[in-house]
């Protein structure tokens, strides 16, 4: 679902993404792991289409993101870290928009919506401007825009931060919900105890680097993965 | 604390106009090209020659005058209040989002400084281009009077002092019309429609005064059957004398070199500002931490929702942004008024009568008016500048509209139809006004509505190419891309100077032609002319956006 190729961005001097190669099959849910500034966020954007890599090559489901960005695009659903949302349009019209865009039907949106904002206990202030919501209400409703139009891959940047510990659950069963509907997930955490239980991949990266990428089992054998981690960040510092 | 936050603002400030030489330098932190700071510069130096040498024109012609005939407090007055007007005039619209919308308002709260020294910074550093203007003004003025009578230093320090107050009672006047519209709004569920509402009621206030002023003015004069520019100058000083006694005491702390005069003015400037800063320091929590607005809109599920094509939706989205962002309307969009109330200032003042009076001396020069007010309406439509902020005010939401399944030039191009969408009906509204007085004949009519329609898009399509190429996307309020913004000077001064240049340069041909030549046809050929220009250049900047700015939108 996810090929990226020999992926290079640079800023200035500094490659913040060296050479990274990674595949996410369909139906994998594949946790990306790194210290602050190993290159996370970097590569989710690189891979949605919001920065151009220096080298390497990009494909959503077999399509070429730097051949034909829209239709991947259409295929993909991104959420940053930090969701600054249209802080002038309500919750609906954010929705409705998102739906405009992606050419989903009126019946279709409606039902999608109320099902997503019923899930996530936003219905009652769908009528609110953006600019009212708290940090964990624009995240769901970041996460509700994500999932209304059906992409086959999301890509989500410290998705579980500022949700509540029941949103985070609903947010984790739609995850699992998605692959085993043959989808793909890619996301960034720190939360290393979610990214044991909740994926089937592992991909950690260090300052740059891909260092290592793989199932859950072939990653973490028998310790843990917290103990994998920490290991491989003090093979760096040495 | 109060310097921190002041070089804070600074940076802010600096950076709102000067970061945005160069995207690709703001990644890469390579320094600004210095042949771009060149030529900004260059054109900073050019706008600010022609307005002193104007400046210096008017002060050398009614210096000498006024002050020998004992006027001279009135000559020392004007500078003080042409200061005082422009620096009202150019806060209003921002006052209130400078001073309580910032994004940093949480940030700098949760530290432990006192909200007076984060209002007192804000304040500073939004007077700064009025002190700048104080002292370009003052620095005319003042030397033209030096050149003729010499330097005087008790004079001088008394200016100097009137100069640095001067500013104290305009942003005492704007503060406190930015802190009552938020006082206003706070629980109002439209909050920015109201504050749009409000600022197009103070502007039309402003324009009601000033055309009452003029016609004041110009009764005076009739009554008095006075004709030339001193007598004009001076039954207006007396009228200011009788009805603004601040004026005349500011004018008389210079010329006569007066102590009393002096300290009554200090009073005037220095005590409003004391007391708006007080009352403003004591609410500004309370302002910017009201949250709880207007009564809880609640969703109701049932509500049938309206599907659009993306075209549409990026329209919708344009326009949404528009209307719920009273700085961007009423700054960006402030030409479209203007166009609208200027042609009613012409078509109800003098400028009416004196159309005819001219039409009557020399006949067929009438023929040129369509000419002029197309013309006028195409350097006013230069100050309508949507699209030169459109960019920047993506900010750090650009990240939703580049992950989206959507071409830019679908993006760029809904941004110039929301320019347009304010632009084509202010231009037709203006245009129509001014026919009752321009009177373009059948063959004329087409290209006198259409001149200044291309020419918005000119303007359009210019002021999005140069926010493209000085983009703006890290901003803690709109003020700084929309008013502080390098793309918006450029946006507004280079149409403007091609209106005036172009379409002046047109129109003395136009009129050597009709007087000497007596060729009726030759305005509506100017115009269609000049409507062909503009509309050759459209597209090559259309051309431009397509490839060009397309690319540069896709990397940014």
């Amino acid at each position: 679902m996810l090929k990226i190729e020999h992926l290079t961005k640079k800023y200035g001097e500094k490659a913040a993404v060296d050479d990274l190669t990674l595949h996410i099959a369909p139906g994998e849910l594949c946790a990306f792991i790194g210290h602050n500034g190993a290159g996370k966020t970097t590569t989710l954007k690189a891979c949605c289409g919001l920065l151009q890599p220096d080298a390497g090559e990009i494909y959503v489901d077999g399509v070429s993101l730097k051949d034909a960005p829209i239709e991947c695009k259409r295929r993909l659903a991104y959420i940053p870290d930090n969701p600054d949302l249209y802080e002038y349009m309500t919750g609906i019209k954010y929705l409705n928009f998102i739906c405009d865009v992606f050419g989903v039907s009126k019946d279709t949106r409606e039902t999608e919506i109320h099902r997503y904002t019923d899930m996530f206990s936003l219905t009652d202030d769908l009528a609110q401007p953006i600019s009212a919501y708290s940090h964990g209400m624009k995240q769901k409703l970041a996460v509700i825009s994500a999932l209304i139009h059906k992409p086959k891959l999301i890509m989500l940047d410290e998705p579980f931060v500022g949700l509540d510990p029941v949103a985070a659950h609903t947010l984790k069963s739609l995850m699992r919900e998605h692959c085993e509907a043959g989808g793909a997930i890619f996301f960034s955490t720190h939360v290393l105890e979610v990214a044991e239980k909740l994926c089937d991949r592992i991909a950690i990266i260090k300052a740059g680097k891909l260092v290592v990428s793989g199932s859950m089992e072939e990653v973490k054998g028998d310790t843990s993965l917290e103990q994998v981690f920490l290991e491989l960040e003090e093979e760096k510092d040495a | 604390m109060l310097k921190t936050l002041i070089k804070k603002q600074l940076s802010e400030l600096m950076s709102a106009t000067l970061s945005s030489f160069n995207a690709k330098a703001r990644k890469t932190g390579k320094k600004t090209s210095v042949g771009m700071i060149v030529l900004i510069a260059i054109l900073f130096a050019y706008v600010i020659g022609v307005f002193s040498f104007m400046l210096i024109g008017s002060s050398l012609t009614i210096c000498v005058p006024l002050v020998e005939n004992g006027y001279a407090w009135f000559y020392f007055a004007l500078p003080f209040g042409l200061n005082f007007v422009l620096s009202v005039f150019l806060g209003i619209f921002s006052s209130q989002s400078h001073l309580f919308n910032a994004k940093d308002n949480d940030l700098l709260l949760s530290m432990p400084i006192r909200p007076r020294d984060i209002l007192a910074s804000r304040i500073i550093v939004m007077m700064l281009p009025d002190y700048l203007m104080g002292l370009w003004i003052g620095g005319v003025f003042g030397g033209v009077y030096v050149s003729f009578y010499g330097i005087d230093p008790i004079r001088v320090l008394i200016f100097c002092l009137l100069v640095l107050a001067v500013p104290l009672l305009a942003v005492s006047i704007y503060s406190l019309v930015g802190w009552a519209v938020s006082a206003i709004t706070a629980r109002i569920k439209r909050k920015q429609l109201v504050t749009t509402a409000i600022s197009i009621a103070f502007l039309v206030l402003y324009f009601w005064l000033y055309t009452r002023f003029m016609d004041a003015m110009t009764s005076l004069e009739e009554n008095a059957d006075m004709s030339a520019v001193f007598d004009s100058l001076a039954s207006f000083a007396n009228k200011i004398a009788a009805y603004l006694p601040p004026l005349k005491w500011i004018g008389s702390a210079v010329a006569d070199r007066s102590a009393v005069n002096t300290l009554l003015s200090l009073v005037v400037m220095v005590v409003p500002f004391v007391v708006v800063l007080g009352l403003i320091s004591r609410s500004f929590i309370g302002i910017v931490t009201d949250r709880r607005g207007a009564k809880k809109s609640r969703y109701h599920a049932g509500r049938s929702l309206k599907a659009a094509t993306s075209g549409k939706a990026l329209y919708m989205r344009e326009l949404l942004r528009t209307v719920n962002c009273s700085t961007y309307l009423m700054n960006a969009g402030i030409g479209t008024l203007m166009m609208i109330i200027f042609a009613i200032i012409i078509t109800q003042t003098d400028t009416g009568e004196m159309m005819t009076f001219l039409a009557q001396e020399m006949p067929g020069i009438e023929r040129i008016f369509p000419l002029c007010a197309a013309l006028l309406i195409c350097l006013i439509s230069s100050t309508v500048m949507f699209t030169a902020s459109s960019v920047s005010l993506e900010g750090k939401q650009l990240w939703i509209i580049r992950s989206l399944p959507i071409e830019a030039e679908k993006i760029l191009l809904a941004k110039v139809a929301l320019h347009m969408t304010f632009a084509v009906p202010a231009s037709l509204i203006a245009s129509g006004i001014l026919c009752l007085v321009a009177r373009p004949n059948a063959f004329e009519l087409i290209p006198y509505f259409l001149l200044p329609l291309v020419f918005n898009l000119f303007a359009a399509l210019f002021g999005l190419i140069i926010n493209l190429r000085f983009p703006k996307l890290n901003w803690t309020n709109e003020v700084q891309p929309v008013k502080q913004g390098l793309a918006s000077f450029l946006g507004m001064f280079v149409p403007g100077v091609a209106a005036f240049v172009v379409g002046g340069g047109a129109l003395l041909l136009t009129a050597s032609y009709v007087i000497v030549g007596d060729k009726p046809w030759i305005t509506a050929a100017a115009m269609i002319v000049l409507t062909l220009l503009f509309a050759l250049v459209c597209l090559i900047l259309y051309k431009v956006l397509k490839k060009w700015g397309v690319r540069r939108f896709d990397a940014l």
